[in-house]
């Protein structure tokens, strides 16, 4: 029968895999020159606007409204964390200043599933599922930071922990360390540097690389999530559908880490699990350990990008973002009472939302977008 | 269950195409019992209900699994398949009826109707057989390689023998006959007449699930 036939995805399906793999590969590598470009960038700027920069984030909580802000604005952790890679890579952010922009980001990255949440809001019944599945992701977060930031900051649990890993990994610090990536992108960097010096200089050059290097790390990002998505959009349907059989879990974390590894963001990994919970075919209990591997899962981005930067600190600051997911993870998932706080934070605010839902948009602005920039104003 | 994102495999709306095929498969069992169970004499019927319930229990699961499946597919992939999506859903519903209404064949049994000796049984027998051989080819025309035409045809008959089924409950209704002849015998036609129309409506909707725009255009 030949009529019903599967609609062919017209965007997707028309290049062949191999095709797209290759697409992948090119953009990646547009992705590393665009972050060893950035490094140029920033190291290409005047003395006071590289203390501006650093200023701005010198204040732990405005680094935190910083992180949440620039991941809002962008709708990607990814670009944020590989930014900041950037900045600590080019000796402008130290490993301790950028921490807390780091877990700005984790926190800024979950506003995506929450707005993906708000197409259900006319539909009660599985608007409460929808945000529910949404914000068990922003309150792991927040949970997190709540416990992981003073204690960094009292004891740089993290970064020292990320520093002695990045030793071990790349060598001494405060060296420039040998990645055979960087030699990979150094031409191409270099190409573009010189480039853009033909025609600029000073600052401006700074700013004209940053913006250049910016557009190159969220270009080829997006394209990398649209390209793997549709690459493995088959097996992420097999490992959902074996999810809702298997109930989440350890497997259910595994999951959400292979799946946000292969397609490069957390929040599509999340976000496809909220119509799903609307439907009510995945509890939030289920969408949980998801959520954690996504947490986990997104953290190569920064891993990847500090593979085609010049200092240690990189892999440093990279380390860090998934040393602090994994604590995170450690804290509120292997102990039964512990993994139910989140999941019932957002299980009582999905029930508040249900109630008032006029307010959730309010909500949403004030939380991502009007309390970091207040922050960012007030505190840097 | 991490290991289903590296294994390689089909499509995964196969996997929908295969429970509608395992459905109707059910589908036929369970209506072949309950028939079987009306057409003969035997009064240990306990064991078969316990067969239609279990085989019932197997298509509701089914229909469950479809459509979370579809739901799954919907949320990874967006509006691309909505078509077939919509399709799989609908068939899989009007065969959940199917089994529903296998299950009233078997019920009718259960009061104590019996078809087997009486003066009509053969031609009782026969419009069963028509109807079950009906749900086999269904089996067939779910395949996304059977052409249109062969589809068309199928539901061209299944609506002729609806129409002759609604004459003869018509005819029933107006009947001289006592109600313990006439009653089971317009129930029975009527559960035929609605398995055909469900069986012919899955199959309609797998072929087109909504009007074509065309027929619309000036």
């Amino acid at each position: 029968m030949s009529a019903p036939a599967r609609t062919e995805d017209a965007s997707a399906r028309p290049i062949p895999a191999p095709l797209r793999a290759s697409i992948v590969l090119a953009l990646l590598y547009l992705f590393l020159v665009g972050i060893s470009v950035l490094e140029g960038g920033i190291a290409s700027l005047g003395e006071d606007v590289q203390k501006g920069l650093y200023d701005s984030v010198s204040n732990p909580l405005a680094g935190l409204f910083v992180g949440i802000l620039a991941t809002v604005l962008v709708q990607s952790s990814s670009v944020s964390t590989a930014t900041v890679v950037g900045l600590v890579g080019s000796g402008v952010l130290s490993i301790d200043d950028a921490v807390p922009v780091i877990m700005g980001a984790n926190i800024g990255t979950t506003v995506t599933s929450t707005l993906a949440a708000l197409g259900h809001v006319r539909r009660p019944h599985e608007f409460r599922g929808a945000f529910a599945a949404a914000t068990v992701h922003d309150f792991f977060n927040l949970l997190t930071v709540v416990v992981m930031l003073p204690l960094e900051l009292a004891t740089g649990v993290l970064s020292n922990s990320a520093e002695w890993l990045a030793e071990r990994l790349v060598g001494q610090g405060g060296a420039s360390f040998e990645s055979p990536i960087k030699k990979l992108v150094e031409r191409p960097s270099d190409a573009v540097h010189d480039l853009v010096e033909s025609m600029v200089s000073g600052t401006l050059l700074g700013v004209v690389l940053m913006v250049l290097a910016l557009a190159m790390i969220f270009i080829a990002l997006a394209f990398i999530t649209k390209n793997m998505r549709a690459l493995v959009a088959d097996r992420i349907e097999r490992s959902v559908t074996s999810l809702l059989e298997k109930g989440g879990g350890l497997g259910g974390m595994a999951v959400g880490m292979v799946v946000t590894i292969a397609v490069q963001s957390s929040s599509i990994t999340t976000s496809v699990l909220v119509p799903l919970a609307a439907a009510g075919v995945i509890s939030v209990r289920n969408v949980y350990p998801v959520a954690l591997g996504a947490n986990i899962g997104t953290t190569t981005t920064a891993l990847l990008a500090a593979m085609a930067a010049t200092r240690p600190e990189a892999v440093a600051i990279a380390l860090v973002h998934t040393l602090f997911n994994l604590c995170g993870t450690l804290i509120f998932f292997p102990v039964p009472f512990m993994r139910a706080i989140p999941v019932r934070m957002a299980e009582r605010l999905a029930d508040a939302a249900v109630r008032h839902r006029t307010m959730v948009m309010v909500y949403v602005v004030i939380s991502f977008l009007v309390i970091p920039a207040l922050g960012v104003i007030l505190l840097r | 269950m991490v290991l289903s994102f590296f294994r390689g495999g089909d499509d995964p709306l196969e996997a929908v195409d295969l429970e509608i095929t395992t459905m109707l498969g059910d589908c036929r069992h369970s209506f072949d019992l309950g028939v079987s169970t009306l057409m003969s004499g035997g009064d240990d019927i306990d064991p078969v209900g316990v067969e239609i319930r279990s085989t019932d229990a197997r298509i509701n699961a089914a229909e469950e699994a479809v459509r979370r499946d579809v739901i799954v597919h919907s949320a990874v992939h967006g509006g691309s398949d909505v078509a077939s999506a919509m399709s799989s859903v609908l068939a899989v519903k009007k065969l959940e009826r199917v089994g529903d209404q296998a299950k009233n064949i078997f019920d009718l049994a259960a009061e104590g109707v019996r078809f087997a000796g009486s003066p009509d049984a053969d031609e009782l027998r026969e419009l069963a057989n028509e109807v079950s051989n009906r749900l086999g080819e269904a089996v067939a025309l779910v395949s996304p390689d059977v052409p249109d035409n062969d589809a068309q045809a199928f539901v061209r008959r299944c609506t002729e023998r609806m129409d002759d089924l609604d004459r003869r409950v018509n005819r029933l209704i107006h009947s001289e006959e006592p109600a313990h002849h006439a009653v089971p015998r317009a129930m029975f036609f009527r559960y035929l007449k609605r398995i055909l129309a469900n069986v012919s409506g899955a199959v309609e909707v797998l072929l087109q699930p909504v009007e074509p725009a065309t027929d619309r255009d000036e």
